[in-house]
């Protein structure tokens, strides 16, 4: 069977009702968790992996892979009628969105970034259907050397690239993350590892309830600590006679378009880096290739159009790893990882011979999320300025009883509600010292496929290390480590000379 | 926070850093050397002369990689925090008062004292005595649930009748809805 017959045979499955209604119903909930700051994709695709775990596999995918894209797009709504980003993958979006808005042009905004959104995650499937399947045939040449080192690779460029202070930070959230997927029975030789005698932790730091805390109870914390009283709502409505003729606007920024979606499909597929990264990228580029880059931050459409195609592009990028490598491209992806895994669907080369039709299926819900979302986004678009009124004061206490229920819900287990809030303040205390969360995440989930890797490779090699150099696929993972971190030290230290001479000519 | 906050903590977070380096190294040679944790006497010359010649397989192998990274991490931390100016100079009376009375560490406890209270004291409290319905069972996480966001909409919004109302209807509400819900509806287990 060829990869278009599997396509549309998972499309007919796919229009079950209840599917349908379930996929719709959950890119609604996408969209207004992605609208509403301070809950993310990420801890919305967390809390709900813990609490669909009970439900059939095609249902919790359905549930999952609707609250994804909704969620991406979701973040735009909020960064045009409030100036805050409902996720931060949305954050360049404010940049024009708001701006747009100020000039009482809040809807056409909506409207032109709701657009750029859909064909964005309909290229990124698109990528997604085409490079998965013949990839999972590439993958299947990895042997543990390479595994080793593109697991690696994941940690440490995920590291580098999302730490907003110093490229530093990143390294030590990936080690943090490596040295707790360390705890508990290691799977070459069953030896129980920094448990403590503590038999709940050998078996492990559970995977969802880690993700949890990290993503869930910092942000009903944060949320806490700064008020939010003078946060005026937009309505999404022209306050100005403003025609915008969505599609022919698309159609004249067809460039921007393109090059940002290849950004997305790119920057997604870079192990932990996802859309947020993407959709600055996208941005960026487009503002440097733009002919009239004095517009941007003013409120131009074209700079509305990058972020938005590129963080949605990103969802299908950041799943092609995750499918086929086991290496998730984004934050959202790696809680996803975790969700097949506990449904025993082990992503990675062997896919395609366990599950031949599993990316099909994955792309076909997509497919349909990306038509949903337009009727979705254009239910929501009245009634999300009323949505974002919702006081945090009565919404974030029930994000924390949900991420209570999400963290028992998968193993039944006291102590893994004790793991989330554990990780919980953890992650808000790193949070605050600006570690991300995305590296120790990814050490967390890639700790295990290093180690067994590590070791088998060394026991294939009878101890010598020279196998890490000698095959090709890992020495260009090594290679590119090594500049990574050669290049980051450079770029500190020149940022520190600029530094010292910047307070050397003001003293 | 201020940059020069946020080096002071780097300072500190390198020193934890390198103590937690050090003893995931000293805990590694452990495992090194008696993989299964059993009683150092009962260890032989002979297990340990495996260890020693099967390095490749240990256990302990990767940990040790990881501690010595960390411990070079660490260091860098450190080096780049007192060159940017940090200094332990945070412990005195001011700076701690200050900490003390910030309305963020009040809010960090608040939560995590609430979160701590429905954790360990609600939930297994109301379980105990409360489960008055054998049908539903659900009854006692409802309730334990209810009196949890009660307490925090309370406590984080303002003191007046009519928010307090709406903090008990909210809560009544979405604590039928989750333990009914998730409970009931979903058969999801509930804590």
């Amino acid at each position: 069977m060829t990869g278009l017959e599997s396509l549309l045979m998972e499309f007919g499955n796919l229009m079950d009702p209840r599917v349908l209604a379930i996929l719709f119903i959950s890119t609604i909930l996408g969209i207004i968790i992605g609208a509403l700051p301070g809950l993310s994709a990420t801890m919305g695709i967390a809390l709900l992996t813990g609490l669909t775990y009970k439900f059939p596999v095609v249902y919790t995918f359905a549930i999952l892979m609707g609250v994804y894209v909704g969620a991406i797009y979701g973040g735009s709504i909020s960064a045009i009628l409030l100036n805050i980003p409902g996720t931060a993958s949305a954050a360049a979006t404010a940049l024009e969105g708001h701006p747009l808005a100020k000039q009482g042009k809040a809807e056409s905004a909506i409207k032109v970034t709701r657009a750029a959104s859909i064909i964005g995650t309909f290229i990124g499937v698109l990528a997604l259907t085409l490079i998965t399947p013949p990839l999972t045939k590439v993958a299947l040449m990895f042997t543990s050397a390479e595994y080793f080192m593109l697991a690696l690779f994941g940690v440490l460029i995920c590291g580098s690239i999302v730490s907003s202070d110093l490229p530093l930070k990143g390294w030590i959230g990936g080690l943090i993350g490596l040295l707790v997927a360390m705890i508990g029975m290691d799977k070459l030789q069953g030896a129980s590892r920094f448990d403590f005698g503590n038999t709940n932790l050998m078996s492990g730091v559970s995977l969802v309830p880690a993700m949890i805390g990290f993503y869930a109870i910092p942000e009903v914390i944060k949320a806490f600590a700064k008020s939010d009283d003078d946060v005026e709502v937009g309505k999404a409505e022209n306050k100005v006679k403003e025609k915008v003729r969505v599609w022919p606007l698309l159609v004249k920024n067809i460039r921007v378009i393109i090059q940002s979606a290849l950004i997305g499909i790119g920057v997604g597929a870079l192990p932990g880096v996802g859309e947020d990264v993407a959709a600055w990228v996208a941005y960026d580029t487009a503002k440097k290739t733009s002919k009239h880059p004095e517009k941007y931050g003013t409120g131009c459409y074209e700079g509305a159009i990058a972020p938005e195609v590129g963080n949605n592009a990103a969802i299908g990028g950041a799943l092609i790893p995750m499918l086929t490598l086991a290496v998730p491209g984004s934050p959202p992806a790696a809680v996803l990882l975790g969700a097949l895994m506990i449904h025993n669907i082990r992503p990675g080369p062997m896919l395609m011979r366990d599950n031949p039709t599993f990316i099909y299926y994955i792309a076909g819900l997509l497919f349909i999320a990306v038509f949903i979302l337009w009727i979705a986004g254009l239910i929501l678009a009245k009634p999300m300025s009323m949505i974002l009124k919702v006081n945090k004061v009565y919404l974030m206490p029930i994000v924390a009883a949900l991420s209570i229920i999400g963290a028992y819900a998968i193993n039944n287990r006291a102590f893994d509600i004790i793991i989330a809030l554990v990780f919980g303040v953890l992650g808000y205390f790193l949070d605050k010292m600006k570690y991300s969360a995305a590296p120790i995440v990814l050490g967390i989930i890639l700790g295990n496929m290093i180690d067994e890797n590590f070791r088998r490779a060394l026991m294939v090699s009878s101890g010598s290390y020279s196998i890490f150099v000698t095959r090709p696929i890992s020495l260009i993972f090594l290679a590119i480590i090594i500049f990574t971190i050669v290049r980051q030290i450079i770029k500190s230290r020149k940022q520190q000379a600029t530094l010292n001479v910047t307070e050397e000519s003001a003293v | 926070m201020k940059k020069e906050n946020l080096r002071r903590a780097d300072l500190i977070f390198a020193i934890v850093l390198i103590l937690l380096s050090i003893f995931v190294f000293i805990k590694s040679i452990g495992y090194f050397f008696n993989p299964f944790s059993r009683d150092f006497a009962l260890v032989s010359g002979d297990s340990i002369k495996d260890a020693i010649v099967n390095w490749n397989q240990s256990p302990a192998l990767l940990p040790l990689f990881l501690s010595a990274l960390l411990l070079l991490c660490g260091i860098s931390l450190l080096h780049i925090a007192k060159r940017q100016g940090a200094k332990i100079d945070f412990f005195t009376k001011e700076k701690v008062k200050a900490l003390i009375l910030s309305r963020e560490l009040h809010v960090v406890l608040i939560v995590v004292g609430t979160l701590c209270l429905y954790i360990f004291l609600l939930i297994p409290l109301f379980r105990k005595y409360l489960d008055l319905f054998p049908r539903f069972q659900a009854f006692p996480f409802m309730l334990a649930t209810f009196v949890y966001l009660f307490s925090t909409m309370v406590i984080f919004n303002k003191k007046s009748f009519k928010k307090i109302l709406y903090s008990f209807i909210t809560a009544a509400i979405a604590a039928g809805l989750i333990a009914y819900g998730f409970g009931i509806a979903a058969m999801i287990p509930l804590p």
